[in-house]
């Protein structure tokens, strides 16, 4: 049986899923299987709490869900020990558009997940710095703050890639 | 400047096109499975609670009340049963579940093995400390039963210390201010787990996270985070 519930998150999966994992590639720094687990840990708990969310701005609230859980997920990993490999393990080539001077998705990985959320949030999608200051639970001027770090940052990144990609000295 | 700033925009047009009716219909099944087991967890919840009233009742009808309240025995861990008892039995040794509707631990003191920057008070009772998963600023209070895994958080009480800097705002997380050891913090569930972030000074935060399925009221991660202090052993998280 389906009820008002399922039908209006079975809409709002159909509407806003692809956005949703779209934005979780880009959060993770474009891990796709990450961004996935942290798309379907944000739907499940837009489900549960559908009833008291459903006349607020779901897109926001939903923001806030995937930004948490790429934070909580952050503070696992930082918890996981080093291992040690006999081998370098191969890596694919980066998925980076023909002509770009370096791989951006995972120069945005490098950035701290709080100030790498404002950048995605902010410049990504487009959002103005109060809605990116109310998907992250802080202050507009914690948000400028850490959009101006983090473009700073990116750019010595870019530099970085730069010097390695081309070869030469810096 | 202007390129960075284009090239970004540019990430967003990246789409995986819409989901299949099967990709709908698991996030939908996905979402169904966990109401339903936080349902089955309140109904254990409350026929604990049915139980433990008619066995109160049938107790007080043969010996009175007189004694009812240092006879009947206190479950091994907690539950509404538990609660119950807490609730009307005579003063006794424990914490925080004064007032509490959703109470299935309580709080004992704690002296085990301290955690390298911590000092820890009391812990859920039936909980200890994983000791792999101490880093110097964070550590996991589990049951024995939890895997040990320190990468995973269910059914786990986890404490981590941060640079309030790098948390940015948290005066603003979560629903309700609090007060811990005289330094403001902050409450909320998010309905996985109950989070409290609050200061200890020197511009340290520390987030303490209960899964919800430990039982923890509010009150009681507010007393748990009263009897956590820092040690000059203490580091910071970063990122």
């Amino acid at each position: 049986m389906t009820s008002a519930r399922d039908e209006e998150f079975q809409e709002f999966v159909r509407r806003r899923r692809e956005k949703l994992l779209s934005t979780a590639t880009v959060l993770t720094g474009g891990d796709q299987h990450l961004a996935e687990d942290l798309v379907q840990m944000c739907l499940t708990k837009l489900y549960l709490a559908w009833p008291r969310i459903r006349a607020v701005k779901l897109d926001s609230y939903a923001r806030r869900v995937l930004v948490n859980a790429l934070i909580d997920e952050k503070r696992g990993l930082s918890r996981r020990r080093e291992q040690v490999w006999a081998d370098v393990p191969d890596r694919p080539q980066s998925a980076c558009a023909e002509g770009d001077r370096y791989d951006l998705p995972e120069a945005l990985g490098k950035l701290p997940p709080g100030m790498r959320a404002a950048v995605v949030l902010r410049h990504v999608e487009g959002l103005s710095i109060e809605e990116t200051a109310d998907a992250l639970r802080c202050s507009t001027g914690n948000v400028k703050s850490q959009t101006a770090r983090g473009l700073a940052r990116l750019r010595d990144l870019a530099g970085d890639q730069d010097h390695t990609y081309s070869g030469e000295t810096k | 400047m202007t390129d960075l700033l284009d090239r970004l925009a540019s990430l967003e047009a990246t789409s995986s096109g819409p989901p299949s009716e099967a990709t709908v219909a698991a996030d939908l099944g996905r979402g169904r499975a966990a109401l339903r087991r936080g349902r089955l967890r309140a109904g254990g919840v409350l026929s604990a609670a049915v139980l433990a009233a008619g066995a109160v009742a049938a107790y007080a009808g043969t010996a009175g009340t007189h004694h009812q309240q240092t006879t009947i025995a206190l479950p091994q861990h907690g539950s509404t049963a538990t609660r119950h008892h807490q609730q009307t039995a005579t003063k006794q040794h424990q914490h925080g579940t004064a007032g509490s509707k959703h109470a299935k631990i309580k709080l004992v003191d704690y002296s085990g093995q301290e955690p390298p920057g911590f000092n820890v008070a009391s812990v859920p009772q039936g909980f200890g400390l994983q000791e792999q998963s101490s880093t110097g600023f964070s550590f996991i209070l589990a049951p024995p039963s939890a895997d040990h895994n320190a990468g995973s958080f269910i059914g786990k009480l986890v404490v981590t210390a941060e640079a309030g800097s790098e948390l940015g705002d948290w005066q603003h997380f979560g629903d309700q201010s609090v007060t811990i050891n005289g330094n403001p913090g902050r409450i909320g569930d998010d309905g996985t787990a109950t989070q409290l972030w609050f200061s200890v000074g020197n511009g340290v935060v520390v987030d303490a996270q209960a899964w919800d399925s430990i039982g923890m009221t509010h009150q009681q991660l507010v007393d748990f985070a009263n009897g956590v202090t820092t040690t000059p052993a203490l580091q910071l998280s970063h990122g």
